[in-house]
């Protein structure tokens, strides 16, 4: 095992620029989120860590050596554009898939059994992947992914298209996974199921990453906001309030250092006060900070 | 695990193919085709004409004449005119001759070249008939006849099995087709199965894109060599058994060498040429839009088997288009059946090896930057270009 870096990563497609000295690092057994809008990047990243895309410049190495082709058959890859032989049975394919990684035909094929099983299609081994459900190709899916027993997990959307059922038993194995000591890295536009599933999360925007840490730095990072609800007090009471930049509803943006007591001085002679409590921001409020506000 | 073994691994998910329904199916109705061929050619150019007489002696006389004049016959004696007509009209004879008059029963047309050869003896007759009359010896005279003949002069000799020659050359002609076009659309659909499935990005994260295609270009063309093997194996069991074409052995045996030597070539050059074009299309129905060139040369190829080679198969044209590596594998096993030099084979085999060479480069470099971009179009050009 060791911590998948990757460091200083460009790429671009003709005069666009994708990817702008992208940096980031996977620890051992950690998830991590990579979260950021379409056409951040994020996919191509992740083609470049696979080597289906080269790098105009930059480095992604593993256990401290650069990855080559060995050690990313070590990878287990979802692409964003799922894809199987549609007319090749689902065990075969899976033999097939962990076989082209180098696995022996016996560890490839009781791979393939084990994983149909713990993914829910074993039954239907022998059916041609285009006879299930699209969430049974799914699950195939993943099974390709794990089925050569991966030491790095790279995962691009795994969750979009997913039915709840089928959402635990992905978080389940990717929480399996990291625990074996694996890196994961995956992508989502969930974020609420990144934030409560992932070690670390980073976010993308414009090619370059804007923000890494874990959930709770992002949000030490962000401003907090104060939830104050007052029944039966008059439209603009708080207006007058020293201190207060912003208000939202019943959130209220306070000026760097200044006292929240004035603004409860004041909602107590308003009307009665409901709920009043500092709120960190979520990783949406963050996410939506982060990607629409400028480059930092 | 070295590379090898990856392309070793793609070669054998094509091979599979095997035991599909398809393979099985056209491998059986191709050979069922080929040994019906041989076996009806036998049975329509070896039947006899079964003929029956009242009188012994007469049956040899007419016997002689018949096989004079290459007619070939069957006599049987039967008890009476009677029991003749009765077999005549249960087909079991073609025709009874009898004597004084001379007299053919048939069932119904007669049969010409045995009636030509009656009438030449009837005409034998009267003339014997007349020469005695006249106070001279039959016998000399027909013996002075029959050393009077005309000299044949052949410019360029003569061929007694050009006809079957030329059979054997359309055939041949239209099963190299038929393979050469089916396996490399079947290139061409697998490139593009894995492109519009998706599948490519998943194989391509576990292999290089030259392994990808040399494993799928070795394992079809190896289904193709096993299908083009066990019809032209079918094809020489049945001549085995039936002898119905009356070419030697040994040009029967080149023509079969050359033949599977040129199929692997020609499936060399046109499946590479079918991978690259296909990898820059994404969808099935676009094939033979992009295929349309690879497709116009093989039908070239195809026609000139049978327009120009059975005309002059060693004239400077044809020998000219058979040094083309993109004609030469339908030409060269057609005019092998013609019985062109050896040395001409292994010359335009050794140009077409060559022409494989670059097609490798040159279809490699096309697939590896097309193979990944599913949508429109790839342009040629662009292909070309030096990708990531």
């Amino acid at each position: 095992m060791g911590n998948l870096i990757l460091d200083r990563i460009s790429k671009s497609y003709g005069e666009r620029k994708v990817l702008d000295g992208l940096g980031f690092e996977v620890r051992e057994g950690e998830l991590f989120g990579f979260v950021g809008s379409n056409g951040a990047g994020k996919t191509t990243t992740m083609r470049i860590v696979l080597g289906v895309l080269a790098a105009d410049s930059g480095t992604v190495s593993w256990g401290g050596a650069p990855l080559d082709e060995s050690s990313r058959r070590e990878i287990g890859y979802m692409p964003e554009e799922r894809g199987l032989y549609p007319k090749m049975k689902v065990r075969e394919q899976l033999v097939y898939l962990a076989r082209l990684r180098g696995r022996s035909p016996q560890d490839a094929r009781r791979a393939a059994e084990e994983w149909m099983e713990r993914l829910g299609v074993a039954e239907r081994g022998g059916d041609e992947v285009e006879k299930l459900s699209l969430g049974n190709q799914q699950r195939v899916q993943l099974a390709a992914a794990l089925v050569h027993d991966p030491k790095i997990l790279v995962l691009d959307e795994p969750f979009s298209g997913l039915d709840p059922v089928a959402v635990d038993v992905m978080s389940q194995v990717l929480r399996d996974k990291s625990a074996e000591g694996v890196p994961v890295v995956f992508s989502s536009h969930q974020l609420d199921l990144v934030e409560r599933l992932c070690d670390r999360v980073g976010i993308i925007r414009g090619g370059a990453m804007v923000a890494v840490g874990t959930t709770a730095e992002l949000q030490e990072q962000g401003q907090a906001k104060l939830l104050c609800r007052v029944e039966g007090a008059p439209d603009g009471w708080a207006e007058t309030v020293p201190g207060v930049l912003a208000r939202e509803g019943d959130l209220f943006t306070l000026a760097p250092g200044a006292d929240e007591q004035h603004l409860l001085r004041a909602a107590l002679a308003a009307g009665q006060v409901r709920e009043f409590s500092w709120r960190r921001p979520t990783l949406t409020e963050l996410f939506r900070d982060v990607v629409t506000g400028d480059k930092a | 695990m070295n590379s090898l073994t990856e392309v070793r691994l793609i070669a054998g998910r094509e091979l599979a193919r095997l035991r599909s329904k398809m393979f099985v199916i056209s491998t059986a109705v191709m050979m069922i085709v080929v040994a019906g061929i041989l076996v009806a050619l036998k049975l329509m150019g070896g039947s006899a004409t079964k003929v029956g007489f009242v009188e012994e002696g007469f049956g040899g006389q007419v016997t002689a004449v018949a096989t004079a004049m290459e007619v070939e016959t069957e006599s049987r004696t039967v008890s009476s005119r009677e029991e003749g007509e009765r077999l005549v009209r249960d087909g079991e004879l073609d025709a009874l001759v009898l004597d004084a008059p001379l007299r053919m029963v048939v069932k119904g047309e007669p049969d010409e070249r045995l009636r030509a050869a009656l009438s030449a003896l009837a005409q034998q007759s009267a003339l014997n008939g007349e020469l005695a009359k006249a106070g001279v010896d039959p016998a000399q005279v027909n013996q002075a006849v029959a050393g009077a003949s005309v000299e044949v002069v052949s410019m360029e000799g003569v061929d007694e099995l050009r006809d079957t020659r030329l059979g054997l050359a359309m055939a041949l002609s239209v099963l190299l087709f038929i393979m050469l076009q089916a396996s490399g659309i079947m290139v061409a659909q697998g490139v593009v199965e894995e492109k519009s499935s998706r599948v490519v990005e998943l194989l391509l994260s576990s292999v290089r894109p030259w392994q990808l295609m040399a494993g799928k270009v070795l394992g079809l063309g190896l289904l193709g060599f096993i299908q083009m093997g066990l019809v032209v194996a079918t094809a020489a069991g049945a001549q085995i058994a039936t002898g119905a074409l009356e070419l030697p052995g040994g040009e029967l045996a080149g023509t079969i060498v050359w033949s599977l030597a040129w199929f692997t070539a020609g499936y060399t050059v046109y499946a590479l040429l079918y991978a690259a074009l296909a990898a820059t299309v994404s969808r099935q129905e676009d094939i033979s839009g992009v295929s349309a060139p690879v497709q116009v040369m093989l039908m070239a190829g195809y026609f000139m088997c049978f327009t120009l080679v059975p005309n002059d198969p060693e004239g400077p044209l044809v020998q000219a288009l058979s040094f083309i590596p993109f004609f030469a594998p339908l030409l060269m096993p057609v005019r092998a059946v013609y019985g062109a030099p050896v040395w001409e084979q292994a010359a335009s085999l050794g140009v077409t090896l060559v022409v494989i060479g670059v097609l490798v480069w040159l279809a490699g470099r096309i697939y590896a930057n097309s193979v990944l971009r599913t949508g429109g179009r790839v342009g040629l050009k662009e292909a070309m270009r030096a990708g990531d």
